[in-house]
């Protein structure tokens, strides 16, 4: 027998170790196979686990079996190969870590981390793992979120994936190029904790990915939006969606937004401030910029990337108005317009209930471009649409103003560092989805050479990438 | 005593609280944000360390030192906390009251429990990670320079000192 589990030798309920959780893990794991026993072990402070002979079929107790059952004679202390310690928040390893950052960690005989510190002081395989893992989410296979509740039998699991492997000596590659993209070894034991959670009927994580998040609502998205629709709200998701999936896949556009996020965050959270205490401001602000910025970037997607055509934009236009501004008359839409714009020629109610847009905020190219451009462009269609405007004709006013819009991206100094390849990339994402429309391409084209006009190959690789330039 | 970044964020002030009836350490941080914007501090205690004879007790609130490529199971993002612009603002970080680690023990294949009696700690430095810029993961799916992300956003570390008080 090979597997143990560590006992509270201080006495049950001191808090150091949890071997009753430990043990009631396993019996899931086991898939509450009665053949799952333990005993006293012959060292003191360890519980033996036993399973001589399973009743139960299936991945996890096949696992289990061989985990019970197999002598790792490469293991130095072996027979006692694999020691379970169930700890809780107040546990921390020895480079002063603490194990609520991983949740679960299995260290080699004498394992040192990247430092060279001790984590592992014994001649066995140590499994420590979390027993309060509420609060923590991982990412889902289907919800493509941070969504997962992490139950305390599937990270059992998980480090026991990873505990045969170092038993064995067969682990695989650690490198990972990034926080969240899982190594090899990582994935391997993603891919067993499905199975396990297969078994519990619980949601399956992506194995790709090995972040964890804590399970609070706001995912990091705009707050002003966040408070006022709620941070689970339909809108929110929709701008998370945009933003992860287009805006910052490509160089440019995450460089663009961190531009954004920068001045973003100079004036949005006095903006909050605000609207904490006036219930009234919390809902215009909803109204008049949240839902019609979600609105506008969902009709631009579908229709630059997605290619839906005009007219169908025009109809959805149409047929999609959030209730709450489908009442609303020309004027009274014309004079948010003229708020979010900072035009002074429309002193109304609006200044009142609205905030009028800081100068900070109107002041940066990236928060107009992104925000308060494409809110206008959508309010301007609802006056459109309130004068007799149907389908063809908003749709072709709609998309025409979008195509103007992509053509004013703003241009920042990356660009200036880029090869020839990563231009020929940039400019081919770019055309396939912001820069569809060939007026659009013509205007960029255009900025883009008056910005980098000493670039000698600039106008061919424009061309190439199917931008017109001139006349 | 604190360590002042001028005309940015700094610590301070450091205060160490034996709260016993809810099991915990309270350390307040009081944060003196001297910028025009908000400032976004990272609000996880990743890293304790103490020294129990010198009553010393350090903490970190940064993911600097973590090191992820073990056989972990996920690397939890951390909490974070904002500080208004040109304002002050005080900061909990909450620990229970006893650590635990592992010490090697008298048969060398079965690991011991070390209990850390933090609450009795007189002194308590802290260095915390912050940026002007909140946190957000990097959704690109291929980087010519892997990215790290938390390392990326975290524009500095700042520290402070300070001692135990006991509740008013």
């Amino acid at each position: 027998m090979t597997l143990f589990i560590r006992n509270d030798t201080a006495g049950a309920g001191t808090g150091m170790v949890y071997p009753n959780q430990a043990e009631a893990d396993l019996f899931i794991i086991s898939n509450s196979d009665s053949a799952l026993g333990e005993t006293a072990a012959s060292s003191p402070g360890l519980i033996e686990v036993t399973y001589p002979k399973k009743t139960k079929t299936g991945f996890c107790p096949e696992r289990l079996s061989e985990l019970v059952n197999t002598k790792f004679t490469k293991v130095p202390a072996d027979p006692i190969d694999i020691i379970i310690l169930a700890v809780d928040q107040s546990f921390k390893l020895n480079n002063g870590s603490f194990i609520t950052r991983y949740q679960g960690l299995t260290v080699k005989p004498f394992g040192k981390d990247l430092e060279g510190v001790e984590l592992n002081p014994t001649a066995s395989v140590l499994l420590i793992y979390n027993k309060d893992t509420g609060g923590n989410c991982q990412f889902g296979l289907l919800s493509k979120k941070y969504d997962l509740p992490l139950p305390t039998p599937a990270l059992l699991f998980h480090e026991l994936s990873h505990a045969l492997r170092d038993a064995k000596e067969e682990e695989l590659s650690n490198y990972s190029p990034d926080d969240c993209t899982s190594s090899e070894e990582e994935e391997a034991a993603e891919k067993d904790e499905n199975e396990l959670r297969k078994q519990i009927n619980v949601p399956l994580r992506d194995p790709t990915n090995t972040c964890g998040h804590p399970c609070t609502p706001s995912n990091g998205c705009c707050i002003v939006a966040s408070i006022a629709t709620g941070s689970e709200s339909e809108e929110l998701n929709a701008l998370r969606q945009l933003r992860e999936r287009f805006l910052r896949r490509s160089e440019v556009g995450f460089d663009f937004f961190e531009y954004l996020h920068y001045d973003y965050y100079a004036f949005s959270p006095q903006v909050c401030g605000e609207m904490a205490t006036d219930a009234t401001l919390t809902g215009n602000v909803a109204t008049y910029y949240v839902r019609p910025l979600k609105s506008c970037l969902q009709l631009a997607a579908a229709h630059l990337i997605d290619g839906e055509p005009s007219e169908q934009v025009g109809q959805r236009l149409i047929e999609e108005v959030p209730d709450d501004l489908a009442g609303l008359s020309a004027a009274e839409i014309l004079s948010a317009v003229g708020v979010l714009r900072a035009e002074d020629r429309l002193p109304s109610r609006w200044r009142e209930q609205l905030p009028v847009t800081p100068t900070l905020a109107s002041e940066s190219e990236f928060v107009r471009w992104a925000l308060i451009e494409p809110i206008a462009i959508y309010l301007s269609a609802l006056v459109e649409h309130s004068e007799g405007a149907g389908p063809e004709e908003l749709g072709t006013s709609f998309t025409d103003q979008l195509a103007q819009w992509g053509g004013e991206l703003p241009i920042t100094e990356l660009w200036s560092t880029f090869s020839d390849y990563e231009l020929r990339r940039e400019l081919g994402f770019l055309g396939e989805c912001l820069l569809r429309a060939p007026t659009a391409r013509r205007r960029f084209a255009e900025r883009l050479m008056g910005e980098l006009g000493a670039h000698e190959r600039l106008g061919g690789l424009l061309l190439e990438a199917g931008y017109p330039l001139g006349d | 005593v604190s360590v002042a970044e001028p005309n940015g964020l700094s610590v301070a002030g450091v205060r160490l609280r034996d709260d016993r009836s809810r099991g915990l350490v309270v350390i307040l941080i009081e944060l003196l944000n001297e910028l025009d914007r908000t400032a976004h501090v990272h609000a996880t205690p990743s890293i304790a360390r103490f020294d129990a004879e010198a009553r010393h007790l350090y903490v970190e609130l940064s993911d600097e030192n973590l090191h992820f490529g073990q056989s972990a199971n996920m690397t939890t993002h951390p909490k974070f906390k904002a500080v208004d612009p040109r304002s002050r603002s005080t900061m909990h970080a909450r620990l229970p009251r006893h650590l635990h680690e592992l010490v090697a023990g008298a048969d060398p294949r079965v690991p011991d429990i070390a209990r850390l009696h933090i609450h009795e700690a007189e002194h308590v430095e802290v260095a915390l990670a912050w940026s002007d810029t909140p946190y957000y993961p990097d959704p690109r799916a291929h980087s010519s320079a892997p990215l790290k992300p938390m390392s990326s956003w975290q524009k500095g570390t700042i520290r402070g000192r300070g001692r135990r008080v006991e509740r008013a």
